[in-house]
C-alpha cells in the first residue's frame, strides 16, 4: 500500500471538550451495541437466536478469517479427504479432470490478464 | 490514458544490494522468515514421536477401518480421532509460546475477565460444567453401545444387508453426534485460572524489539519507535478485548473492524498524538504478516474435496473476480482500479484476509483497505444470518447439506462465519462449507501474484505512460509477495514430503506445528497492529472521499450477487451431475 502523508485528525483550538466527549461517546456506543442493541437483535430474529446458541455450544471463532484459526477447518478436512479415500479413491489426487480445472484457472487469469480493460 | 510516444523501453529502476536491509519489503521476509525458521526449529525434531503415534493409530484401527465402503464404521471414526492427537506444538516449548502470545480471552460481563480469572472462579465454571458433562458423558456411551450393536449385526450380514447398513449408519451418527456435545461439554471443565497480564508486556516488549531491530536498520529512530510502540499495542489489546465479548462473537465481527475502528475514533477526534506516529507502520506490520500467512497457503489442501470442490474454488473464484473487475471499470467507472481489485478479492476469495494480500500487492491505500474490510465485514454477518434461512427454507432438504455448505463456503467471505453459518445446518454442511472456504484461502496466493504482475507491469505502465522492462519490472514488483509466496511453496513441499510417509502427518506437522504452533500465533497480532496503524492515521473526510456515489456498495452488491448464481450453479452441476459419485461418499 501506498502511504500518503499521514496527518492525524487534529481537534480545534478550544474544542478539546468536544474531541474528548466525542471518545467517550464513541466508546459508550460500543458498550450499548455489545451490550443492549445487539443481544436485542438477536433475540428478534430466532434463526440467528439458534445460530448464537450454536456458537456457543461449540465454542466457534465466528470473526475467524482464515482457515487455521477454526479447528472445525481441520475435521471437516480429515473428513472429506478420509470419505474420498474409503468411497471414491480413483476421484483422490491430482487426476486429469482435477489438474484440468486448476489449468482452467490458470487460462482464465490469463485471458484476464490479457483482456481487462485499462481504462 | 497515458501514452508513450517514444515506444522506449525504460528501465529506470536500479538494483542495489543494500536493499536487503534498508527496504521494508525485506525486512518483512526477514522478520517473517525468522519466525518460522524458529517453527522449524522447535518442531521438526519431533516428527518421529508423531510418525510413531500416526503408526499406532493405524496398527489399532487401520484394518478394521476399511472392512467396508458400503458406511463409514466405528474404527474408521476412531482412527480418524486418534491421528488428530498427534500435534507437534503439544511439546513444552509449544505450550509456553501459546501462553505468550496469547490474546485476551472471551468475555461477556466482566472485561477484567479478558485478562484474569482467579482460582475461585475457576472451580465455580467448573463445578457448574462437571453435572452437564457427565449427563453428555452418559449419553455417548449409551450411544457408544447402540452403534456397536447395529454395527455387529450388519457385519454378521457381510454389510450386504442394505436394511441392516443404514440402521448402523444411522446409529454411528447418532454415537458421532452424542460424542460431539460429550467433548463439548469436557472442554468446559477444563476451566482453569489464568493471568494474561505479565505475558502481554512481555509480548509487547518482545514485538517493540523485534520490529525496532527493522526500522533503525531501516534509518529510522529506534528510541522514537520504541517510546511509540506500547500506545499501538495497547489499542490492539483494547481490540481484542472488544472482539472477543460474546455479542462481538456472536456476530462474527473480528479484530479488523474493531482496530480501524478505534484506530480512527481516536484519530478523529481527540488525535493521534505525534509522538506515537513513530509506531504507525501499517505496511510493515502488514507484510510481515503476510509472509506468516504464506505459510498457510499449502497446496495439497486443494486435493480434499475432489474435482467438485475445485472446481467451484478455483474457477468460480476467478471468473468472479474478472467479471466484478470489468464491471467496476466499464460500468461503475471506479476511480481507483486498486479500490476496485481490493474489493474483487474480498467479495470472491475469502474476505478480509485476501483484501490484505490484493491492497499490498497492487499497493492500494489504506483508506482502500478499510473500505473493503468494512464492506466485506458488514455483509458476512448478515449473509451468515440469511444464508441458512434461504437453504432451510428453499432448497429440498437432500441438498441442503452438501449444496448449500458449498454454497455458502464458496460465498460468505469469511471462514469463522461459514463455520458457523454450515454448523447451524449441520455437521456435514459445516465440513463442505469450510473445506471449500479452505481451498479459496489458497487461491490467496495465486491471486496476489496475479495482481502484482499485472499492477506492476500493465496499470503501472499505463499510469506513467513509459514502457518498462524486465530490471523495472523487478525493481518495482513488491518484494514481499516473494516471501510469502516462497514460504507457501516451502511449507506445502514439507507438509506434502510428511503426508507421503504416512497420512497426517503433514497435518501433524504443518498445521499442529509451524502453522498452530508458531505463524499464527504472531500473525494475528501483526495483522491487528497493522489495522490499528490504519485507523490511527486515516480522516473521516478522505475515507469518505472513496465511498463518493456509493460506487464501492454499487460493486460489491453486484460482485456478491453474480458470486452467489455462480456458485450455486456451478455448485449444483458439479456436486450432483458431473461428480455423483464423489458427492455420495460424503
Amino acid at each position: 500500500m501506498v502511504d500518503q502523508t499521514i496527518t492525524a485528525g487534529k481537534p480545534k483550538p478550544g474544542s478539546r471538550l468536544r474531541a474528548w466527549g466525542l471518545l467517550v461517546i464513541g466508546f459508550s456506543c460500543v458498550w450499548v451495541f455489545a451490550f443492549i442493541v445487539g443481544p436485542w437483535i438477536q433475540d428478534k430474529i430466532p434463526t440467528f437466536r439458534k445460530i448464537v446458541q450454536v456458537i456457543e455450544e461449540r465454542d466457534i471463532d465466528a470473526g475467524a478469517y482464515f482457515y487455521s484459526e477454526n479447528k472445525e477447518s481441520y475435521d471437516g478436512e480429515r473428513y472429506l479427504l478420509e470419505s474420498l479415500r474409503l468411497g471414491a479413491p480413483e476421484e483422490v489426487g491430482f487426476t486429469l479432470p482435477f489438474i484440468g480445472s486448476i489449468v482452467l484457472c490458470l487460462i482464465i487469469l490469463g485471458l484476464g490478464y490479457r483482456y481487462l480493460p485499462m481504462d | 490514458m497515458a501514452e508513450n510516444k517514444s515506444g522506449v523501453v525504460k528501465d529506470v529502476g536500479k538494483w542495489e544490494w543494500s536493499e536487503l536491509i534498508k527496504k521494508e519489503d525485506w525486512w518483512a521476509i526477514w522478520l517473517g522468515a525468522f519466525i518460522l525458521l524458529l517453527g522449524i526449529i522447535f518442531y521438526f525434531p519431533q516428527s518421529g514421536n508423531m510418525m510413531a503415534k500416526l503408526e499406532k493409530a493405524e496398527a489399532k484401527y487401520g484394518t478394521d477401518a476399511k472392512r467396508t465402503a458400503a458406511y463409514k464404521t466405528i474404527a474408521w471414526y476412531q482412527l480418524s480421532d486418534a491421528k488428530k492427537k498427534a500435534k507437534a506444538n503439544s511439546i513444552g516449548i509449544g505450550k509456553w509460546m501459546k501462553k505468550f502470545s496469547g490474546k485476551p480471552k472471551k468475555w461477556s460481563g466482566n472485561p477484567f475477565n479478558a485478562f484474569v480469572m482467579g482460582e475461585e472462579k475457576a472451580a465455580a465454571k467448573k463445578a457448574k460444567a462437571v453435572p452437564k458433562y457427565e449427563k453428555a458423558k452418559t449419553a455417548e456411551k449409551a450411544a457408544y453401545a447402540k452403534a456397536l450393536t447395529t454395527e455387529k449385526a450388519a457385519e454378521a450380514a457381510g454389510f450386504k444387508d442394505e436394511k441392516l447398513n443404514n440402521a448402523a449408519k444411522a446409529s454411528i451418527l447418532d454415537w458421532r453426534d452424542a460424542r460431539l456435545k460429550a467433548s463439548s461439554a469436557k472442554k468446559k471443565t477444563g476451566a482453569k485460572a489464568y493471568n494474561q497480564i505479565g505475558y502481554l508486556i512481555l509480548l509487547g516488549i518482545v514485538f517493540a524489539v523485534f520490529f525496532g531491530i527493522g526500522i533503525a536498520a531501516m534509518g529510522n529512530s529506534f528510541g522514537d519507535f520504541i517510546k511509540a510502540f506500547p500506545f499501538v499495542f495497547l489499542l490492539a489489546v483494547l481490540t481484542y478485548i472488544a472482539s472477543n465479548q460474546a455479542t462481538m462473537k456472536a456476530y462474527g465481527i473480528g479484530y479488523a473492524l474493531w482496530a480501524i475502528f478505534f484506530g480512527m475514533l481516536i484519530s478523529n477526534t481527540v488525535g493521534t498524538p505525534k509522538w506515537a506516529m513513530p509506531a504507525v507502520q501499517t505496511e510493515y506490520y502488514i507484510k510481515t504478516g503476510l509472509v506468516l500467512l504464506g505459510a498457510k497457503i499449502l497446496f495439497e489442501k486443494i486435493i480434499v474435496i475432489g474435482t467438485a470442490g475445485i472446481f467451484v474454488a478455483w474457477v468460480v473464484t476467478p471468473t468472479v473476480w474478472l467479471v466484478t473487475y470489468w464491471f467496476g471499470q466499464k460500468i461503475v467507472k471506479m476511480p481507483s482500479k486498486r479500490l476496485n481489485a481490493t474489493i474483487c478479492s474480498d467479495m470472491s476469495v475469502c474476505g478480509v484476509s485476501a483484501a490484505i494480500a490484493t491492497a499490498s500487492a497492487c499497493k492500494a491505500k489504506k483508506e482502500e483497505l478499510t473500505l473493503a474490510v468494512g464492506l466485506s465485514m458488514v455483509f458476512t454477518s448478515v449473509m451468515m444470518i440469511l444464508m441458512p434461512i434461504v437453504i432451510k427454507s428453499t432448497f429440498p432438504v437432500d441438498k441442503q447439506l452438501i449444496l448449500g455448505g458449498a454454497w455458502m463456503g464458496g460465498t460468505i467471505d469469511a471462514t469463522g462465519a461459514v463455520v458457523a453459518a454450515g454448523a447451524f445446518l449441520g455437521e456435514k454442511a459445516m465440513y463442505v462449507a469450510a473445506t471449500i472456504k479452505m481451498i479459496q484461502n489458497v487461491l490467496i496466493g495465486v491471486i496476489a501474484f496475479f495482481v502484482a504482475l499485472y499492477f506492476t507491469t500493465k496499470v503501472e505502465v499505463a499510469e506513467t505512460g513509459v514502457k518498462v522492462g524486465p530490471m523495472e519490472i523487478w525493481y518495482r514488483f513488491p518484494k514481499f509477495v516473494l516471501g510469502f509466496i516462497g514460504a507457501s511453496i516451502f511449507f506445502s513441499i514439507c507438509y506434502s514430503y510428511f503426508n507421503a510417509q504416512i497420512g497426517g502427518l503433514g497435518g501433524a506437522m504443518v498445521d499442529q506445528g509451524i502453522i498452530k504452533g508458531m505463524g499464527d500465533l504472531f500473525r494475528g497480532w501483526f495483522f491487528c497492529l497493522s489495522f490499528v496503524s490504519i485507523g490511527l492515521a486515516t480522516n473521516f473526510r478522505e475515507l469518505a472521499e472513496h465511498f463518493k456515489g456509493g460506487k464501492p456498495l454499487i460493486l460489491y452488491v453486484f460482485g456478491q450477487s453474480f458470486n452467489l448464481m455462480m456458485t450455486l450453479l456451478v455448485a449444483y452441476i458439479m456436486f450432483y451431475i458431473v461428480f455423483p459419485g464423489l458427492t455420495a461418499t460424503i
